[in-house]
C-alpha cells in the first residue's frame, strides 16, 4: 500500500499511475457539489469509454496545472492509466479560502474518510484484490456516487 | 538613448534623469505614443462596414480552448473580405496573489506565488527569492546559482514541449487540418518532408497524423518528455511544481555527485528529442507558407519584444540592484527590449524604469500617489511603475469602451511589447553578450547552437531572426528555445561538476534556519527578474518592518493578454488577431471556426488559468481552483 499526496497535476498523476500500476486506486479530495459541508461521497468509477475530444480538453486543462478528482480520472482513463478498481471519496468543503487548517467539518470528514479507506483496503485484501479473477464487480452505472454515513 | 516616449534622458555616466521643464512628465496626455487608429475611429469603421455588408460576424471565443479557461477573445470578423475588424482580449477571472501576500513574511512569497501557476511554480518561487535576496542583500554562492540554472533549464524542458505538442500542436494535426483546412490535406500528402532524416516523417500528412491528440506519435512523445524534464527538476528541488527548496540567497537542496549524475543521465536523453523537435517545427512553417503566402500574416505583429534575461552567470550575479546591469548582461539569455526589430537596450535598469502598468480598461481602481520617484540608483520611475502600483480590484460590468478584463496593460516606454520564450532568442542573438561557452554562439542576427550527440550524431543548428513575426515563427522560436535552454542546462551541469571538483558545496548564502536573523526591519525594495516558459517574469517587492507592504507580479501572459492602454493601443493578442487574415473557407458562415485566430492566440502559449480567483463581493478573495497563474491580475 502506498499513500501519496497528488497535488502535482493530473497528467503527472496519470504518469505516476502508469509507473505504479496499482490494483486498487483510492482517491480522496474535496469536491464542491452543493451538499452540506462535511458530506462524504463514495464514488465507484467505471471504465467507461471516453470521448477523445473530451480527454484532449482535459489534458489541456491538466497540463497547465489543474488538478482535481474528476480531472485525474478523465486524464488517467484517457491515457489508459486508470486501474480497473478505482474509488473516490469526495468531501464537501465548508469553505475554499486559503487557510493553514481544515474547517471543523472538513477535519471531521477527513477522519471518517480515513476509516472508510481502511474498510476499502480490508475489503480488497479479503477479496484478494490484485488477482484479476477475484476483482469485485464494478458498478453497473457508469459512475455511482453515494453519500456515506 | 533607448526612450522615445518617456521623458527620460541619460547623462554621460549612463545615469537616467527626467528631461527638465515638463510639469507632469508621466501624465498620459503629455508623453504619448503615436497611434494608427483610435477606438472611436475603429468603431465607426465597423459601423460603416456593417451597414453595407451582411457578413460582419461578432464572435466570442470563451474560453479559447486548450488554454484552460480564463481567457476569452471577442472578435468582429468580416467574412466577405477575410479579415478581423476588432479584437478584445479578456482575462475573465481575478488572481489575488498580490492581495494575499500583503502583510506577510516576505519568505512566504516564495511558496504562495509559486501556487500562482501549475506549470511555472518553480519560476515564480525563484523570482520571489530573487526579489527578497535583493531586498535583504544576500549574495548567492556560485553553486547555488548553478543549481538554480539547472532547475530552471529543466522547467523550460517541461514547458516547451508541453506547449508545442499538447496545446499548439493539435492545431496543425491531421484531425484539425482535415476538418478546418481540407484544401491543405491533399497538399500535405504530396509534401515530401525536407527534414525526414531528423524527424522520420516522409510526408507532411504523416507528420500531421503524428500530431493528432492522444494517439499521435509526436503527441505521446511530447507527453513523455515533459515527464523526463519534470523528473530532472524533482531530482534537484524535491518536488514539482511547487518546490520547497528555493530560499532567499540560493537553494536548500542537498546536492551530491549522484544528484548531478542522475540529472545528466536524463538530460542526455533530451538532445536526440530536441533535434527531432527542431526538424518538425522547421518543417511546419515552410509547408504552410508554400501552400498560401497569407499564412505569413497569421498572428503577425511588429517585432517588439521584452525580456528580463534568464539564467545567471554564477560568478557575476550578486543580487545587487546597483550592479544589475553588469550581472544582467552576463546572463545566459541577455535581458533587453526590441522595438520594431531593433535592440534598444540590454540594461536591466532600462527594462525596469521604462516599465509601466495601466488599468484604464481593467477591473481595477487607479491607485493614488506614488511611493517612489526613483529606483535605488536614483533613476526616475513612473507613478505607474510596479514599485508604485497597488492592486485594487473593482469588479464591474464589462464595457468595451471602459473596462473589460482582469489583465492590466503593461507597456515599456509606452510601446506595446510582447513576451515569450522566443524573446530570449532575439535579445541573445542580437546583443552578442553571452558568456564564453562551447555550445551557443550569437552572431548579431542569429543564434548558432551545437547539439551534442546522443544516439544520433551531434548537430549544428541556427535560429535566425525571422523576416516576419507571426504565429508560425513563435512556434519555431519556441522549439529553438527548447534546445537553447537544455544547452544552458548542460553548460550549468558541467560548471557544477567543476565546482564540485574544487570542493565547493555551499548552495545558499545563509542556512535557512538562520534567515530570521537577516530579515531587515527598515523599508527595503527588491525585484526578481526571471523567466517563465512564456517569457518575461518580474516580481516587485516592497517590505517594511519585516513584512510585505507591496508585491506586484507581472507575468508574460499579463503582458500578452493586455487590453487597450490609455492611448487605444491594442494589446499583443488583440494586435496579432487584427493582423490575421481569415484563410479558412467561410462560404458557410455557420461552420466558421476562426482557426486562424485560434492559431494566432495559441502561438503565444497563453497561460491564463493562473487567474482563477474570484471576488465574492464581500471583500474577500476566494480561491476557486489551483492552477497556472500567468495571466491576469
Amino acid at each position: 500500500m502506498l499513500v501519496e499526496e497528488l497535488h502535482y497535476g493530473a497528467v503527472a498523476v496519470a504518469q505516476r499511475l502508469e509507473d505504479l500500476r496499482p490494483d486498487l486506486l483510492i482517491l480522496v479530495g474535496a469536491v464542491v457539489s452543493g451538499r452540506p459541508p462535511g458530506t462524504v461521497v463514495r464514488r465507484v468509477v467505471a471504465q467507461a469509454p471516453r470521448d477523445p475530444a473530451e480527454v484532449q480538453r482535459a489534458v489541456g486543462d491538466a497540463v497547465t496545472g489543474y488538478v482535481g478528482i474528476d480531472l485525474v480520472l478523465e486524464v488517467a482513463a484517457g491515457l489508459g492509466a486508470l486501474p480497473k478498481q478505482t474509488i473516490a471519496f469526495e468531501v464537501e468543503p465548508a469553505n475554499v479560502e486559503p487557510s493553514e487548517t481544515l474547517s471543523a467539518e472538513g477535519a471531521a470528514a477527513l477522519e471518517r474518510v480515513l476509516g472508510l479507506v481502511r474498510e476499502e483496503l480490508r475489503a480488497g485484501r479479503d477479496s484478494g484484490a490484485g488477482s484479476p479473477d477475484a476483482a469485485p464487480p464494478m458498478s453497473r452505472r457508469p459512475e455511482s456516487r453515494r453519500p456515506t454515513s | 538613448m533607448c526612450f522615445k516616449n518617456l521623458p527620460v534622458e541619460f547623462d554621460e555616466t549612463g545615469a537616467a534623469r527626467l528631461i527638465g521643464g515638463i510639469p507632469d512628465p508621466y501624465s498620459v496626455t503629455v508623453t504619448r505614443p503615436e497611434v494608427a487608429m483610435t477606438d472611436v475611429e475603429r468603431e465607426e469603421q465597423i459601423k460603416r462596414l456593417s451597414a453595407r455588408n451582411g457578413h460582419i460576424k461578432d464572435l466570442n471565443m470563451d474560453p479559447v480552448t486548450r488554454v484552460a479557461g480564463a481567457l476569452a477573445i471577442n472578435v468582429v470578423a468580416d467574412l466577405d473580405n477575410g479579415r478581423y475588424l476588432d479584437a478584445r482580449s479578456q482575462a475573465t477571472l481575478f488572481r489575488g496573489y498580490e492581495v494575499i501576500l500583503m502583510g506577510r513574511d516576505p519568505r512566504d512569497a516564495i511558496f504562495i506565488s509559486s501556487r500562482a501557476c501549475g506549470v511555472c511554480g518553480g519560476v515564480h518561487a525563484h523570482c520571489s527569492a530573487y526579489a527578497i535576496e535583493m531586498a535583504m542583500g544576500l549574495e548567492v554562492p556560485p553553486l547555488g546559482t548553478v543549481i538554480r540554472n539547472m532547475q530552471e533549464a529543466a522547467e523550460m524542458g517541461y514547458d516547451n514541449p508541453l506547449h508545442l505538442y499538447l496545446l499548439a500542436g493539435p492545431d496543425y494535426s491531421e484531425a484539425v487540418v482535415r476538418a478546418v483546412n481540407p484544401e491543405l490535406w491533399p497538399k500535405a500528402k504530396e509534401w515530401r518532408c525536407r527534414n525526414q532524416e531528423h524527424h522520420g516523417f516522409k510526408t507532411m500528412a504523416d507528420l500531421m497524423t503524428a500530431l493528432n491528440p492522444l494517439t499521435g506519435a509526436l503527441y505521446r512523445e511530447g507527453l513523455e518528455f515533459t515527464r523526463i524534464s519534470r523528473e530532472m527538476f524533482v531530482i534537484l528541488a524535491g518536488k514539482y511544481p511547487h518546490p520547497q527548496t528555493v530560499v532567499p540567497g540560493g537553494v536548500s537542496s542537498t546536492v551530491s555527485l549522484q544528484t548531478l549524475n542522475e540529472y545528466h543521465s536524463k538530460l542526455g536523453r533530451i538532445f536526440d528529442y530536441a533535434k527531432r523537435m527542431l526538424a518538425v517545427w522547421d518543417e511546419i512553417p515552410e509547408f504552410f507558407y508554400a501552400c498560401d503566402e497569407r499564412y505569413k500574416m497569421v498572428g503577425a505583429r511588429p517585432m517588439s519584444l521584452i525580456d528580463t534575461g534568464f539564467w545567471d552567470d554564477p560568478h557575476a550575479y550578486n543580487s545587487s540592484y546597483a550592479d544589475c546591469n553588469d550581472w544582467g548582461e552576463r546572463r545566459w539569455s541577455t535581458p533587453g527590449v526590441v522595438i520594431d526589430g531593433e535592440l534598444v537596450t540590454t540594461r536591466l535598469t532600462d527594462v525596469n524604469i521604462g516599465f509601466e502598468e495601466f488599468v484604464e480598461h481593467s477591473y481595477y481602481e487607479q491607485w493614488a500617489g506614488d511611493r517612489y520617484a526613483t529606483d535605488p540608483r536614483g533613476d526616475p520611475i513612473s507613478p505607474y511603475h510596479p514599485w508604485n502600483k497597488q492592486t485594487l480590484p473593482k469588479p464591474s460590468e464589462k464595457s468595451w469602451k471602459d473596462k473589460y478584463t482582469w489583465a492590466c496593460a503593461p507597456r515599456w516606454d509606452r510601446n506595446v511589447v510582447e513576451a515569450g520564450a522566443y524573446a530570449r532568442m532575439f535579445m541573445t542573438a542580437m546583443a552578442q553578450k553571452q558568456p564564453a561557452n562551447d555550445f551557443i554562439e550569437a552572431t548579431g542576427s542569429s543564434l548558432k547552437m551545437n547539439v551534442p550527440k546522443g544516439l544520433t550524431p551531434e548537430m549544428d543548428c541556427e535560429w535566425h531572426v525571422p523576416e516576419v513575426w507571426n504565429a508560425f515563427e513563435r512556434n519555431r522560436g519556441r522549439a529553438y528555445h527548447y534546445v537553447f535552454s537544455q544547452l544552458v542546462g548542460l553548460a550549468s551541469l558541467l560548471e557544477a561538476y567543476r565546482l564540485f571538483k574544487l570542493g565547493e558545496r555551499k548552495v545558499a548564502a545563509v542556512p535557512p534556519d538562520q534567515l530570521d536573523n537577516h530579515i531587515p526591519k527598515d523599508e527595503r525594495i527588491g525585484v526578481g527578474w526571471w523567466g517563465a516558459g512564456r517569457g518575461y517574469l518580474a516580481h516587485h517587492l516592497v517590505m517594511d518592518h519585516g513584512k510585505i507592504v507591496n508585491y506586484q507580479i507581472c507575468t508574460p501572459s499579463t503582458i500578452n493578454a493586455s487590453p487597450r492602454d490609455p492611448w487605444d493601443q491594442l494589446g499583443p493578442y488583440e494586435e496579432a488577431v487584427l493582423n490575421t487574415p481569415i484563410i479558412e473557407d467561410t462560404s458557410d458562415p455557420a461552420k466558421f471556426t476562426s482557426i486562424d485566430m485560434l492559431r494566432t492566440i495559441r502561438s503565444f502559449d497563453p497561460c491564463m488559468p493562473c487567474t482563477t480567483h474570484v471576488h465574492t463581493g464581500h471583500g474577500t478573495v476566494v480561491r476557486e481552483v489551483n492552477t497556472c497563474a500567468c495571466g491576469a491580475e
